[in-house]
């Protein structure tokens, strides 16, 4: 294994399982910021030369694409097995908050509950690709705080002293 | 015979302070017009369900689901239906996506170092207080409290990854230059 993967594939493992896990959502968009900044703390560590800010996005990228695939893995199954209980929920909402629209929401959801398997699959596909996307984007941000907070080296490459010229450059011009 | 000095390509040059490139605007453009569209969307899925449009606003709440907790008693509303995430949530998204838009009032787009760490635990101080007495029942929080607490850690946020955005922008356009400059 490269040894630069590993610490991304470290922090999307464990964004990924715990996002995928069912009633663990409950603060903030962390895992994903998690898988991200284990990832890059991971990174800190390993590297013998100081991490720029910018190596954060390529760190919280690769866990969010990690994490991504875990939740494809596990979440979607277990969505399938839940799903009846979160149109529960958004019906008893929708009872609650918004009587009029309740009876239309009621209807459809009897219509996709009344789905085949394969049907249920496509129309989960726009709210899948929605937690890739969130998933992806709040790993960058966790790889980029992640640097910032635990990269505490200075110096590196945009902070090193400029390199001598070519010894083939002198004050011959013109001559 | 000997380069003229005038062919030097300078191997560094001080960034820190000077003028934004045209890559720091795009990288810091991404990320504020990515934070609005975010934060936007937050307001689409009600803005849905109520509209009829169910198999979208499903797609939405489904898919905000699992980054929040999505409690309507602890959600601000709008169209009769809550958002797609909790007061807290949107306050920090809100503030992200405020401290993104306005971070180049407060530090120059050339910088590519992050604040001092201390800063964004600080921010993070009263919305973990908030969130803590309310957990311990010490104190009954509000949507306001909720949401203005994540708002400055969301803002704070903002100014740590706006200068790692410009870094990898900067670093991959020197990349994608070299690239071409070999194939020429």
């Amino acid at each position: 294994m490269n040894n630069s993967m590993k610490p991304a594939i470290i922090g999307g493992l464990v964004g990924g399982i715990l996002t995928a896990l069912p009633y663990s959502t409950s603060c903030c968009c962390i895992w994903g910021l998690v898988g991200g900044a284990i990832a890059a703390m991971l990174a800190v560590k390993e590297s013998q030369t100081p991490l720029q800010p910018g190596n954060g996005v390529k760190f919280g990228a690769i866990a969010g694409a990690i994490a991504a695939a875990i939740y494809l893995i596990i979440g979607i199954p277990l969505a399938l097995v839940t799903g009846s209980a979160t149109m529960g929920a958004m019906q008893g909402l929708m009872d609650r908050v918004n009587p009029e629209a309740a009876e239309q929401f009621r209807q459809a959801a009897e219509i996709m509950q009344n789905q085949p398997m394969s049907e249920r699959i496509v129309a989960m596909i726009p709210g899948t690709l929605l937690v890739i996307c969130l998933l992806v984007a709040f790993s960058i941000v966790g790889g980029l705080i992640g640097i910032a907070i635990f990269e505490k080296r200075k110096g590196g490459p945009a902070g090193a002293p400029p390199p001598p010229p070519p010894p083939s450059f002198g004050g011959a011009t013109g001559s | 015979m000997p380069d003229s000095i005038y062919s030097y390509v300078p191997q560094y040059a001080a960034a820190q302070g000077a003028r934004p490139t045209p890559r720091a605007l795009v990288a810091w453009g991404v990320v504020a017009a990515g934070a609005l569209v975010f934060f936007a969307a937050l307001f689409a899925a009600p803005y849905a369900a109520a509209g009829g449009h169910f198999s979208l606003a499903r797609s939405l709440y489904d898919g905000f689901g699992v980054i929040c907790h999505q409690q309507p008693a602890r959600s601000f509303h709008a169209w009769g239906m809550p958002l797609a995430v909790c007061a807290r949530c949107a306050g920090l998204y809100a503030g992200f996506a405020a401290g993104a838009i306005l971070y180049p009032l407060f530090r120059t787009l050339g910088r590519t170092d992050a604040p001092a760490r201390r800063w964004l635990f600080l921010a993070a101080a009263p919305t973990s207080i908030d969130f803590l007495l309310g957990l311990s029942g010490l104190w009954e929080n509000t949507h306001l409290s909720r949401s203005l607490t994540a708002a400055l850690l969301g803002a704070v946020a903002a100014l740590y990854v706006v200068p790692g955005a410009v870094d990898f922008a900067a670093s991959r356009g020197r990349k994608l230059f070299r690239v071409r400059a070999a194939r020429s």
